[in-house]
């Protein structure tokens, strides 16, 4: 059996694949083509090549239905999540997700509303780790 | 010692074959550009893959000549050192002896003061240089390790009888390299997402391995640790790289009929993603070679839209100018080559020596 390529992180298009196969949770090439906007015009070929990449790294399993090959996403989305804000913690901001969290809450984007939810996260974190 | 000293007498006479490879190819390009081949890339490195192809064949063509003169003219000497003792005793050079056997006998003396280990100028120059040869060696292993990490981490997208062509999301820049067994073109696996591009670079890529540029790249690397203090390798690997490039991208734009403004944007894009890139840059023929060779790039690009095309030249041109350069590099090496017999020349030359140092004692006394 062919080794499976270990990688922690998916590339841009990668990327693109796995939110479409999270989304509709499981597919064919042609499924996850139809998900993606129609000016991507990518082709059928690229598509199934970009699914065997994923399938290759391990971050999808696929099974034969008939003559077409069915692709399910072996990792959960919010795992996924996870791991990509880790790696931008580690790689970016030197291992201290404080500065991360601090860059972010000094977004101009962020609105009240925002704000509001982040703090009720926090405390909600705070109460189950002190309960 | 005795057997360092052929060993270095005989990479002595390579550097010079060398050198004289690049005086014979900066008169060929000379007289390439003045005719109708200024412009065909790929007819001037196939010219100049036929100069390194003598190089390499070089002593062999020596002994060729040589025997060849020993045959045609008994008496005729080829090696230079034996001219010149005949044009000695025949009184044509006006020197003592002595004198003139000592700048005959140059590079024995130079070989025998660099062995002896005697001058310690020589001897720090020797270890500098040396170290400098490590340095590139390990530079190439490096690469070498480099580029068959990123070969085996990626992924294989399809294959032909001798070449794979792979998909890799550590490359920024499509390349082509071997292995012992196998060809691989290895492109940045964002390409799929541009098909144009991609098309752009399978092509490229496949025109360096069809043209057997991966293996020349390879040859000219081993050679770099022991050949770079040569300004005559460098000068010779420069011309290569950038004939390399202009055929190759010559080659691609007749044969794919790509447009060659659509191509050369894509090359200057490419460019731009790898200055500051680290990369393997020896053992590997790629798209683009990054920042240091932005003017090897700016060639590309006038070539690109301003070269005219250029149909390919005739065989008997070829022909001619290989047998040309092979005749030249024959007589040549075979003119540097080291006389240890002891010649009839050689001999009387000896006498005289003897008899002008007698003739010194004797005035001493």
């Amino acid at each position: 059996m062919r080794k499976k390529k270990t990688t922690n992180l998916l590339t841009e298009v990668e990327l693109e694949f796995m939110n479409e196969l999270w989304a509709i949770g499981q597919g064919s090439v042609r499924d996850v083509l139809d998900c993606l906007p129609p000016e991507r015009n990518l082709a059928y070929t690229s598509g199934a090549t970009i699914l065997r990449i994923l399938d290759d790294k391990g971050f999808v399993e696929s099974r034969k239905d008939g003559k077409t090959l069915i692709y399910r996403p072996l990792l959960e989305k919010d795992r996924y999540q996870a791991r990509s804000l880790q790696n931008l913690s580690r790689t970016l901001f030197d291992d201290t997700p404080a500065t991360l969290v601090a860059r972010l809450v000094d977004d101009a984007g962020l609105s009240e509303a925002d704000l509001e939810d982040i703090r009720a996260l926090v405390e909600r974190r705070l109460q189950n780790d002190s309960g | 010692m005795t057997a360092v000293k052929p060993v270095l007498d005989a990479y002595l006479e390579m550097n010079i074959v060398l050198g004289l490879s690049a005086v014979i190819w900066l008169v060929a390009r000379t007289v390439l550009v003045r005719t109708s081949l200024r412009y065909g890339f790929v007819a001037q490195l196939r010219t100049l893959k036929a100069l390194c192809i003598c190089v390499v064949f070089s002593p062999l063509l020596a002994l060729g000549v040589s025997a060849l003169a020993a045959l045609a003219w008994p008496d005729r000497a080829v090696a230079l050192g034996d001219i010149a003792v005949a044009a000695y005793l025949r009184g044509d050079i006006g020197m003592p002896a002595t004198q003139f056997e000592a700048l005959l006998n140059t590079r024995e003396r130079w070989i025998d003061l660099v062995l002896s280990g005697q001058h310690p100028l020589m001897t720090i120059t020797l270890i500098a240089l040396t170290l400098v040869a490590c340095l590139l060696a390990v530079r190439a292993i490096r690469d070498a390790v480099a580029i068959r990490k990123t070969v085996n981490s990626s992924f294989l997208w399809r294959r032909s009888a001798c070449v794979d062509i792979r998909l890799s999301d550590r490359i920024t820049i499509p390349f082509a390299v071997r292995g012992l067994r196998r060809r691989h073109v290895v492109l940045p696996s964002h390409l799929l997402d541009t098909p144009r591009e991609l098309r752009f670079a399978l092509a490229h890529e496949f025109q360096h391995i069809r043209a057997g540029d991966v293996e020349w790249e390879i040859g000219f690397e081993l050679l770099r640790p022991v050949l770079f203090w040569n300004p005559a390798y460098l000068m010779l690997k420069y011309q290569f790289d950038r004939l390399r490039e202009l055929a190759c991208d010559q080659s691609v734009v007749a044969r794919k009929r790509i447009n060659a403004r659509e191509y050369t944007a894509c090359l200057l894009d490419y460019c731009a993603r790898t200055v500051s890139m680290g990369r393997p840059r020896v053992l590997n023929v790629a798209l683009v070679t990054g920042g240091k060779a932005k003017r090897v790039l700016r060639q590309r690009v006038i070539a690109l839209t301003d070269a005219p095309q250029v149909s390919a030249p005739l065989p008997v041109v070829f022909l001619g100018l290989t047998l040309t350069f092979a005749a030249l590099l024959a007589v040549g090496s075979a003119s540097i080559q080291q006389t240890h017999d002891w010649s009839h020349d050689r001999l009387m030359l000896s006498t005289v020596v003897n008899l002008e140092r007698l003739e010194a004692r004797n005035q001493g006394n």
